[in-house]
């Protein structure tokens, strides 16, 4: 099975994968707060080259990072080609196909990039915020915020349950193949409709799972205490007050902008 | 007083129409081995570590007591820093990202302090001999050294008393002799182990007593040797094909010794 992908960024310790993870949470926050906060091409730009660097020098596999990035390529493809194609301002050519006018809008162009942006910024910055922390670390330093166990806890678990989920939906496929049952010949849209009923064997078996999970949980004294000590240690560095609170601010101000200048 | 009591338990499933317990009653000693064999042996070993009835829906007679605490009044996670349960599968039991998160897993939920979680666990992997692999994924190991990690996250509590439930079922033979290794080690640091299975031939040479349960009533619980007399002609139980043999020839060789567990006890006993 393959290794999860935090596990490969996890390899080389660096300043991402040891940063306190509130602080990683907040500078996510931000990022996400100046992406919808503004349209401008340069912003992105530099988001986009920032974020880059921040993988590079943070020692995560770039190739996953752009696994990532190729996956959402198709979508932001799309977008930007209805939006050159379904925008009327700034008509850069009209081509006539069969007696229709096809429409080349140059602000469509701009705004489809814009959006195409956002969407790739956004896959970047979750990618990266995924490898980069540790769901361990995560649940500890959710839990030092006041965050209860149980749902600080739930992520750290379902992490390590998906591939066993996604084993038992391949074997339930395997099963249901062997009856002549085929999904994966079908195109996309009938794949969708035959996958429902393999999701009943699915879902009981992970009932039946989550059942077994929950008593071996209990038998270890699984929240047993109001309160639980941690194996990990998770503490703020002087630095993390600052960079949390520099990059609310940013965040503000960029909201601000957009408020109060919305043509910048 | 025995360690373990089970005073006239009863116990039916929620919505089952009969019970799987029906009035048991079984003392067990500390330090002993027992190996649980017919049915409801997951009954069984559930009632030691409490989850019946506190986890398990259904209605339960009679008392079971476990080192003085009356498991019906006690809470399952106190009771689990005596108890130490393991399942049957061992997929379901590791449900952290790596092997020294599940087994510092029950050290945190019972408070230990965090300087002393490195030295239990430590000693817990090298008991089961995972230390070398501490800091892999639980679904990296094979299905016997995932076994061993659940062993070792319920040992890391330091329980007194060790229940597991058909440990070896979902596992090949290799992983089974890995698992009984670690059980042969635990038995002779003395812990109390009560081990549910469906094979004697592996159980009868460390259990001090084994324990066969039908249709929900104890029918025999004694020391291997005895248990092998009583109950040889059992058509539920599968005989070591040299405890077996024995029985076959007993009495055409006339035969008085002692009933043999092992092979070696065959040659002693077949040999001369």
């Amino acid at each position: 099975m393959a290794r999860f992908l935090y596990l490969q960024a996890q390899e080389k310790k660096s300043f991402l994968t040891q940063m306190h993870p509130i602080t990683a949470m907040v500078l996510v926050a931000a990022i996400v707060i100046v992406v919808f906060s503004t349209l401008n091409l340069y912003v992105y730009g530099a988001l986009f080259l920032l974020l880059l660097g921040a993988a590079y020098f943070g020692k995560l596999p770039m190739k996953s990072l752009l696994a990532v990035v190729l996956v959402v390529a198709p979508l932001v493809f799309f977008i930007t080609l209805i939006q050159v194609l379904a925008q009327t301002e700034d008509i850069v050519f009209t081509w006539y196909v069969l007696g229709r006018a096809i429409t080349f809008s140059r602000y469509g162009f701009i705004l489809g990039l814009q959006v195409a942006f956002r969407v790739i910024l956004l896959a970047m910055t979750m990618t990266i915020f995924f490898m980069a922390v540790h769901p361990v670390r995560m649940t500890k330093a959710l839990y030092d915020a006041g965050v209860n166990f149980k749902y600080a806890y739930a992520f750290s678990l379902a992490l390590r349950f998906l591939p066993l989920v996604l084993s038992d939906l391949a074997t339930i496929n395997n099963a249901q193949k062997s009856r002549g049952y085929d999904i994966d010949r079908q195109n996309f849209i009938i794949r969708t409709f035959r996958l429902m009923p393999l999701a009943v064997p699915l879902i009981l078996s992970g009932l039946r799972r989550a059942e077994i999970i929950a008593l071996a949980m209990d038998l270890r004294g699984f929240c047993a205490y109001d309160k639980r000590t941690f194996y990990v240690d998770v503490q703020p560095s002087r630095w993390d007050p600052i960079i949390r609170w520099g990059a609310l601010a940013l965040a503000l101000i960029f909201v601000a902008v957009a408020i109060w200048s919305p043509a910048i | 007083m025995a360690f373990i009591e089970f005073r006239d338990v009863t116990f039916r499933y929620s919505g089952a129409p009969e019970p799987v317990l029906k009035g048991v009653n079984v003392a067990i000693d500390e330090g002993e081995f027992v190996g649980v064999f017919g049915d409801a042996k997951s009954t069984f070993c559930l009632c030691i570590s409490g989850a019946i009835p506190h986890l398990i829906a259904g209605e339960m007679h009679g008392d079971v007591i476990v080192g003085g605490i009356m498991t019906r009044e006690s809470r399952v996670s106190e009771l689990a820093r005596m108890v130490g349960t393991v399942l049957q599968d061992p997929e379901n039991q590791l449900f952290n990202l790596s092997v020294e998160g599940d087994v510092v897993f029950a050290l945190e939920n019972l408070c230990v302090p965090r300087e002393e979680m490195e030295e239990r666990l430590v000693e817990a992997l090298e008991l089961v001999r995972m230390l070398p692999y501490r800091h892999h994924v639980p679904t990296e190991l094979s299905g016997g050294q995932k076994q061993r990690v659940a062993i070792a996250s319920v040992l890391v509590a330091r329980p007194k008393v060790l229940v597991l439930d058909e440990p070896v079922r979902e596992l090949d033979p290799l992983g089974g002799n890995e698992v009984f290794e670690v059980l042969t080690r635990m038995k002779e640091q003395g812990t109390t182990i009560i081990i549910a299975d469906n094979d004697p031939e592996r159980i009868a040479p460390l259990a001090t007593k084994m324990l066969l349960i039908e249709q929900g009533r104890v029918q025999c619980f004694e020391e291997p040797r005895r248990f092998y007399e009583l109950v040889h002609d059992n058509p539920r139980l599968r005989l070591p094909q040299i405890v077996d043999l024995y029985f076959r020839v007993k009495e055409p060789l006339n035969l008085h010794n002692r009933v043999p567990l092992t092979v070696e006890e065959g040659v002693e006993t077949f040999g001369r």
